[in-house]
């Protein structure tokens, strides 16, 4: 064979494009430390299994079989156990991941939505917008999330949306609070005075100059929220104003589980699980998100 | 200096209302500053050179009364509508920072920067941008300038993004550039550099600096004319020259005076500081606002600010002191070091 052939078996010459390439995602990596991995590890399978669980799912996770209600787990043909009415518990939790996850999520952003711009022009124009803004959004932050999720459902029928709905508006006083805090930081920092004497407008001095600064605090909120919204959610389901039976999710099964905790403590135990893997990957992931997102940690 | 100046600032005044009362930061200050003119305002901080500066660009504090007028040629800049401000603003007249660590943004690179100046005044964007901003990093010598397009500022040093800032400012080729102790922060080998871009941009570029400092050293280096500010007053101006070899006023004096000079007697003068503070300004003057701390101070300094008026006849040397001859400050420090 002759030389700078690349045939089949014989690896092809790495070109000096490939190895700059693979000599600079070596050098990113280290960025993020072991716990961020094994968070975002632990994240994306819980993403995965929301996505795709419902296609692994061994059974139909509402059929019930009352042949064989409170399977114990490693059950043959349930590995997860049975519930009160004999429906399977793997096919519930694999299903659950959706719904609770999808709470999570959507109610954050939907806080970051809101709260992000809010924050941001209440802290850039001081004075009395500032004061109007977060006077009300003090008042919205004293308003106990729990009660505005009841008087929801009191309006339209509890389900996942009203859930979502209530936790996002919780969410949005704290987002702004922090959005604020920052542009405040900012707004008096030199750049931001360097591009006022370049003739820039206000818009486009929060959008180019601060947003992207505000963006990293925010973010941190936002991985830190997610966890706790899908609690949240959860909870939310358990006390009957989310997602509503016969539909699995974390919460409700939790809820559910408590009837039957002498029994079968199985059935709290796995939802309980999840839930608190679910909150700690996203919790360590976004610590690392944190920590790799600071340009000062770059090398 | 017959021709119409570039910048006029004609009775500036700026007040401030705050919970303790009313404050008056500058008060009665008139300067000019002439095409291809180096103009330093020299002053303690707190003399009000600074916002004297912003408020050229309309950008003082929220709260500020100004009052006064500021011409840009032929067009006034007080009256002028906020859009035609932040025209002029990056555009006619520029403005550098002391401190380059934190006039960049940290969260883009430092081209981006450099290239948004130029989209917002001139229109360019994608390779014209890119281009253009490589000029400008080459203009204001800052090595590797295709590197450092996508670089960040803190992968730069001090001198390095000061001259990034210099690029910025300079993009739109701006008549006057307003230079606020550009190189306070930067050890004095950069120093040096900087101030020697800053003379030769000067030089191609046509404009005009107004350089904010309180070193008397960069003032020798830079300046054509210097202006002496004082708790929201001018004191004194002269030609850099002339203010230095014999300064009419005794806070000039005093400046001076404070100052190390490098040659032969460095071991033997002793510096000698001013003593007190720059006072706090509530009000109008009832007295010299240097009186306090003056070594010369008479009776008639306690009745009103003096105005500025001619120290030699046929000159562009003014001072605002009603003394007619202050003693040599050479033989008056004399003896205080004898005294130690």
């Amino acid at each position: 064979m002759t030389a700078g052939v690349a045939g089949p078996g014989v690896p092809a010459p790495v070109s000096a494009r490939d190895a700059a390439r693979i000599v600079r995602a070596a050098r990113v990596r280290p960025r993020f430390s072991a716990l961020a991995i094994v968070g975002a590890a632990g994240s994306l399978i819980v993403v995965l299994v929301a996505v795709f669980g419902p296609l692994a799912a061994p059974y139909d996770p509402n059929a019930p079989n009352f042949a064989l209600i409170l399977a114990p787990p490693l059950s043959p043909h349930h590995l997860l156990g049975t519930d009160q009415l004999g429906r399977d518990v793997l096919s519930r939790m694999l299903y659950g991941a959706r719904p609770t996850l999808a709470a999570g999520i959507v109610s954050t952003l939907l806080g970051t939505a809101i709260g992000l711009p809010y924050g941001m022009i209440a802290g850039y124009f001081r004075g009395p917008v500032d004061m109007v803004l977060m006077r009300a959004a003090d008042v919205m932050l004293a308003f106990p999330f729990l009660l505005l999720a009841v008087g929801l459902a009191a309006i339209s029928q509890p389900t996942l949306w009203t859930a979502v709905l209530a936790l996002g508006v919780a969410q949005v006083p704290v987002i702004a609070r922090i959005a604020r805090g920052a542009t405040l930081e900012i707004r008096d920092l030199e750049y931001v005075q360097a591009a006022l004497v370049n003739g820039e407008r206000d818009l486009a001095i929060l959008g180019r100059q601060i947003l992207p600064n505000v963006l990293r605090p925010v973010t941190v909120q936002t991985t830190v929220a997610i966890p706790t919204s899908i609690v949240g959610a959860a909870i939310l389901s358990f006390l009957g104003l989310g997602v509503q039976p016969p539909t699995a999710d974390w919460g409700g099964m939790l809820a559910q589980a408590q009837q039957y905790l002498y029994q079968s403590v199985w059935l709290g135990v796995f939802p309980g699980i999840a839930i608190f893997l679910t909150a700690l990957c996203f919790n360590l992931f976004g610590d690392g998100l944190t920590d790799a997102l600071n340009p000062r940690g770059r090398r | 200096m017959n021709e119409t100046p570039l910048l006029r600032i004609e009775d500036l005044r700026i007040s401030f209302r705050t919970a303790r009362g009313p404050l008056l930061a500058v008060n009665q200050v008139s300067l000019s500053l002439h095409d291809n003119e180096v103009l330093a305002v020299v002053g303690e901080s707190g003399s009000g050179k600074t916002l004297t500066a912003l408020s050229v660009l309309g950008l003082e504090p929220p709260g500020a009364a100004v009052s006064g007028r500021i011409w840009l040629g032929d067009e006034e800049l007080r009256g002028a509508s906020p859009r035609r401000l932040r025209d002029i603003r990056g555009a006619s007249i520029a403005m550098i920072f002391q401190e380059p660590m934190t006039s960049l943004n940290p969260s883009l690179t430092v081209g981006r920067q450099v290239a948004e100046v130029l989209r917002r005044h001139q229109g360019l964007s994608g390779n014209d941008a890119k281009s253009r901003v490589l000029e400008l990093f080459d203009l204001v010598r800052l090595p590797d300038a295709e590197r450092h397009l996508r670089s960040y500022p803190h992968q730069l040093s001090g001198g390095m993004r000061q001259r990034v800032m210099i690029a910025m400012a300079v993009a739109c080729g701006p008549s006057v550039l307003i230079a606020d102790e550009p190189t306070t922060a930067l050890d004095p080998t950069i120093e040096t550099q900087i101030l020697s871009l800053l003379r030769d941009l000067r030089a191609s570029l046509g404009m005009a600096v107004l350089l904010i400092t309180h070193n008397l050293g960069v003032v020798s280096r830079m300046a054509d004319r210097v202006v002496v500010m004082y708790a929201g007053h001018v004191l004194e101006q002269a030609p850099t020259a002339e203010l230095l070899a014999s300064p009419a006023h005794p806070y000039t004096i005093g400046l001076l005076g404070a100052v190390p000079q490098p040659g032969s007697n460095a071991d033997t003068r002793r510096l000698t500081p001013i003593a007190g503070q720059v006072p706090l300004l509530r009000e109008e003057p009832t007295n010299c606002v240097f009186s306090p701390r003056c070594a010369y101070a008479e009776p008639r300094c306690l009745t009103a600010q003096p105005a500025l008026r001619q120290v030699t006849s046929g000159t562009a040397h003014q001072a605002a002191c009603v003394l007619d001859r202050i003693p040599d400050p050479a033989r008056e420090t004399a003896p205080r070091a004898q005294a130690t």
